[in-house]
C-alpha cells in the first residue's frame, strides 16, 4: 500500500505549529498543482509556553519566504533588533568582563582569516582591541545602541546582519492570521484524546473531544512538551543531556521600562551568575527577563532571589514570575512512520543561543523541501531527516557546551561545567584541533551547518582562548594584508556609527512610515 | 542657512524678493518633483526616483547634474531650461503643514535667503497689505505643488503593489562624474509593466499613472543631455 499524502495534520498552535504550518503551505503551493489540505489542531485547554523570543537571522528569510510584511510583523510582534549577544561575566565573573557574539560575519570571512595576527596582537598588548571588536563592526553599533539598517533600507534586507527580539505569542498571532487568511490552513480547536494508528503502525487519525476522529496522511507534533505522538504513541526514547547541560530550570518575567522613549538594547544580554544565567532580552514596550540555572545547585527560591536581585528593587514589586521546568535533552529520533516531531515536542535546551526556532524553522524547511509525497517516500526522508537533525542537535549541545567549558568562574556549578566526563567527545576533539588552528569551516562538514565557524571563533576567542602560533611564523605580506583588513574594519565601523539610527528612533520611524518593499 | 518663517503681512510689511537671485540655493543634483509636472519636467530632465532619508517614503526626482551639488542648468543666476521644476521656481518661499492637513497650509519664506537679503528686489505686499503679483504667482504654483502630494503617495502605493519599481544602478563615465550621489534609485520596472494584465493596466491608466510611467521611463534618455551639457561646461573651462 502506497497512498498519496493529501492531507497534513499539524498538532498544536505555539510558534512550532504555525511556522510550520506556514512554510509548508507557502512551499507545497508554490511546488504542487493540486493543493494539499494542511490542518493545524490546537487545543483550547493547553495554555503556549510563549518564551521563545529570540530568533536568528533565518527569520528574515522564512518571514519573506511566507509572503509576511516585515513592517506589519514588526508592527504587531513588538519587535526590536537583535545583533548578537552580549556574555557578561562569563569568563572571569568579574564585573568588567564581556564579549560579544555578533551576527556579522568577520572581515575577510572565507577567504583570509584574520585569527592568528590579532592574537599576535593581543599577546603583545592589552590595548589590543577585543576580536569582535577587531574584526567586525557590529559589538560597536550595538554598544552605541544604534538599529543594523534605515528607514532606506527595503524591508528583510540589513546594513547590519539582524535578528529579532518578539514577543512570542503575539508572533504566533499572526502567522496563524496569515496562515488562515493567506495561505488556506484549515484551523481547528479542538483536545485531542487518542492517536490512532493501523497495522503497520502508520497513524491514520487523531480522535477529538468534540469533532470526532480527524484523518490524516502525515502528521506533525508540535505539541510542546506534551509531545502527544513520538511520546505519547511511539514512545521514542529521550536522550536526556543534563549530564552535559546541567541547566534544568528557568524563572522568567517581563520588565516595564522606567520612561517610554527607554534605549531599547538591539542584542540579548546574558549575564553568568553562580549556578546559571540571567537572559536579558528588550522588546519596543518591555524587558522580558529570566534566570536559567540547574535545580541541583539551588531552589527554586534561592533561584527567585538571584534573579529579583539582579532587577532593581520598585521593578521586583509588581512582577509576575512564571517557573518552567525541563530536562534538557531531545528525542534519539524525531520521525517515525508518518509523523515528525517538530519543536518542544522534538527536544529542548537551555535558550543560551536562541537555538529553538532557527531549529524549526530549518525542520520545517526540510520537510517542505522534500515533501513526503506517499507513503513510501517516508521511510528514506525519515532517515535523512533524523540523521540531520541528531547532527544539529549534537552541535548545538556542543556550542552551548562550549559557553561553560571555556569559563574560568569559580563556584562548583562552573568547576562541574569543567569536568572532562562532562563534556561531549565531539566537542573535546573541537578543543584539542582549536589549539592549533582556529575553527574553520571546513571541520563542520553538513551542507546546512546550525553554526558558522565564525561563532565559534568570536566564542573562543571572546573568552580568552588560546590557539597556539604556528612554528613556521606569520606571512609578511599576509601580515599587511591583515592590518588592511583591520583597518578598513575600523574605517568601516566609524562610517556605521555616523550613519546608523538609534534602534528606537528607527522603531518609531516604521510604525509612521512603514519600510518599503524593495 | 535658512530660516523658514510663517509669512505675515504686518512682519513682513517691508520684505522684498529679487527675481534674479531666487535660485541661489538650487545647487543642487536632484529636484524633488509632483506628479503634476512629470509630463514637462520629462522632455527636459531624467525622471528618477528616490527615498526621503527621513521617512524612506519614494518620491519622483528631476536629475539636475551628474555630481553632488551639481546643478547643470544654472549658468549665473538663471535657469536654462524650457520648465524650472515648482520645487525651485517657487524659492524663497514653501508651504507649511501640520500633521498633513492639507485645508491649513501656510506659505513660509525664508528670510535668509539671497534673494530675500538682497538690497534690490521686488516687494510682497502694497500698502494696503495686499499680496503682490509675485506672491500671489508663488503661492499658486505652491498650491499646485501641494495638491499633488497625496496624489505622489497614491501613485507609489499603486506601483509597490504591482512591484513595478526597481534599483537602478547609474554607471556614467567616471571623466563626468566623480561622485555620483549615493542613495540609491528607483526607476519603473519596464518588463513588470509590460506583464500587468489588461484589468491592471487599465486601473493605471483611468488613474492616469500608466502615462506617468511611460513618461518616467522616456525621461531617462535626457540623461545624455546631462552628459553632453557636462561636456560643453568642461570644454567651456577648458577653453577658457
Amino acid at each position: 500500500m502506497n497512498p498519496t499524502t493529501n492531507s497534513v495534520l499539524i498538532i498544536g498552535g505555539g510558534s512550532a505549529g504555525w511556522i510550520t504550518a506556514a512554510v509548508l503551505a507557502s512551499q507545497v503551493k508554490q511546488q504542487f498543482e493540486k493543493p494539499i489540505n494542511i490542518t493545524l489542531i490546537e487545543s483550547p485547554d493547553v495554555a503556549t509556553i510563549g518564551v521563545g523570543e529570540g530568533t536568528w537571522p533565518t527569520m528574515r528569510k522564512t518571514l519573506k519566504s511566507i509572503g509576511i510584511s516585515e513592517t506589519e510583523f514588526i508592527k504587531e510582534c513588538d519587535v526590536s533588533f537583535k545583533q548578537g549577544a552580549k556574555f557578561a561575566k562569563w569568563h572571569t565573573g568579574e564585573d568588567d568582563d564581556f564579549y560579544f557574539h555578533p551576527l556579522m560575519l568577520p572581515q575577510g570571512d572565507g577567504d583570509f582569516d584574520l585569527t592568528p595576527f590579532w592574537q599576535v596582537y593581543k599577546n603583545a598588548s592589552d590595548c589590543t582591541p577585543s576580536f569582535s571588536n577587531a574584526v567586525c563592526s557590529q559589538e560597536a553599533i550595538c554598544q552605541a545602541g544604534l538599529a543594523p539598517k534605515t528607514i532606506t533600507t527595503a524591508e528583510y534586507d540589513s546594513i547590519a546582519n539582524y535578528a529579532y527580539h518578539l514577543d512570542a505569542g503575539k508572533f504566533a498571532k499572526l502567522l496563524k492570521k496569515h496562515c488562515i487568511e493567506k495561505l488556506g490552513v484549515v484551523y481547528t480547536q479542538d483536545h485531542i484524546t487518542d492517536v490512532n494508528a493501523d497495522q503497520e503502525d502508520f497513524i491514520h487519525s487523531v480522535t477529538t473531544k468534540n469533532l470526532g476522529a480527524i484523518k490524516a496522511d502525515f502528521f506533525i507534533d508540535c505539541s510542546g512538551f506534551s509531545s502527544l505522538i513520538i511520546d505519547k504513541h511511539y514512545q521514542i526514547p529521550f536522550n536526556n543531556c543534563q549530564h552535559v547541560l546541567f541547566a534544568d530550570s528557568a524563572i522568567a518575567t517581563q520588565v516595564p521600562y522606567p520612561d517610554p522613549m527607554s534605549p531599547i538594547a538591539s542584542h540579548t544580554i546574558s549575564t553568568a551568575q553562580a549556578n546559571g544565567w540571567i537572559w536579558d532580552i528588550g522588546l519596543p514596550t518591555r524587558r522580558g527577563v529570566g534566570y536559567v540555572y540547574s535545580s541541583h545547585y539551588q531552589t527554586d527560591d534561592q533561584a527567585l532571589e538571584v534573579l529579583k536581585s539582579n532587577l532593581t528593587l520598585d521593578e521586583t514589586s509588581q512582577l509576575n514570575f512564571k517557573k518552567i521546568k525541563f530536562t534538557p535533552g531531545h528525542r534519539e529520533k524525531f520521525w517515525h512512520k508518518n509523523a515528525v516531531a517538530i519543536g518542544m515536542a522534538a527536544g529542548f535546551l537551555e535558550p543560551l543561543e536562541a537555538s529553538a526556532l532557527v531549529l524549526i524553522e530549518i525542520s520545517a524547511q526540510m520537510i517542505a523541501e522534500q515533501f513526503p509525497v506517499n507513503r513510501q517516500s517516508m521511510l528514506g526522508l525519515a532517515n535523512q531527516y533524523n540523521q540531520t537533525s541528531l547532527y544539529r542537535w549534537q552541535r548545538i549541545i556542543d556550542f552551548l557546551k562550549l559557553h561553560y567549558v571555556l569559563s574560568n568562574r569559580p563556584e562548583k556549578f562552573w568547576q562541574d561545567n569543567r569536568n572532562p566526563e562532562s563534556i561531549p567527545k565531539s566537542l573535546s576533539a573541537l578543543l584539542d584541533l582549536w589549539q592549533h588552528m582556529p575553527p574553520y569551516d571546513q571541520q563542520f562538514p553538513h551542507a546546512v551547518e546550525v553554526f558558522p565557524a565564525a561563532s565559534y571563533r568570536y566564542v573562543l576567542f571572546g573568552m580568552g582562548f588560546q590557539t597556539r602560533l604556528t612554528d613556521h611564523g606569520l606571512n609578511l605580506t599576509a601580515k599587511t594584508h591583515a592590518d588592511e583588513h583591520f583597518q578598513n574594519n575600523q574605517i568601516a565601523t566609524d562610517q556605521l556609527i555616523q550613519s546608523l539610527p538609534n534602534n528606537r528612533v528607527l522603531l518609531q520611524q516604521i510604525y509612521q512610515y512603514g519600510l518599503q518593499k524593495i | 542657512m535658512s530660516d523658514y518663517q510663517i509669512l505675515d503681512p504686518k512682519t513682513h510689511a517691508k520684505l522684498t524678493v529679487e527675481p534674479a537671485l531666487i535660485f541661489a540655493n538650487a545647487h543642487h543634483q536632484f529636484a524633488p518633483i509632483c506628479l503634476a509636472e512629470v509630463p514637462q519636467i520629462a522632455v527636459n530632465y531624467p525622471i528618477f526616483i528616490a527615498k526621503h532619508p527621513n521617512t524612506g517614503q519614494f518620491g519622483l526626482q528631476a536629475m539636475l547634474g551628474l555630481n553632488a551639488q551639481e546643478n547643470l542648468f544654472l549658468q549665473e543666476n538663471t535657469w536654462q531650461s524650457a520648465y524650472v521644476p515648482l520645487y525651485f521656481a517657487t524659492q524663497p518661499f514653501r508651504l507649511s503643514v501640520e500633521q498633513n492637513d492639507l485645508s491649513n497650509a501656510k506659505v513660509t519664506v525664508d528670510v535668509e535667503h539671497a534673494s530675500v537679503q538682497a538690497e534690490t528686489g521686488d516687494a510682497l505686499f502694497d500698502k494696503n497689505s495686499n499680496q503682490s503679483d509675485i506672491l500671489k504667482k508663488a503661492i499658486a504654483s505652491l498650491q499646485q505643488l501641494f495638491a499633488s502630494i497625496q496624489h505622489n503617495q497614491n501613485f507609489f502605493n499603486t506601483l509597490s503593489n504591482y512591484e513595478l519599481l526597481e534599483r537602478v544602478q547609474l554607471n556614467i563615465n567616471a571623466n563626468y562624474s566623480s561622485n555620483l550621489s549615493t542613495s540609491a534609485l528607483y526607476n519603473i520596472n519596464e518588463r513588470a509593466l509590460n506583464k500587468l494584465s489588461s484589468a491592471q493596466t487599465h486601473e493605471l491608466h483611468q488613474s492616469g499613472y500608466l502615462a506617468a510611467c511611460y513618461l518616467i521611463l522616456a525621461s531617462k534618455l535626457k540623461v545624455q543631455s546631462l552628459i553632453n551639457l557636462k561636456q560643453h561646461k568642461l570644454h567651456e573651462v577648458e577653453n577658457a
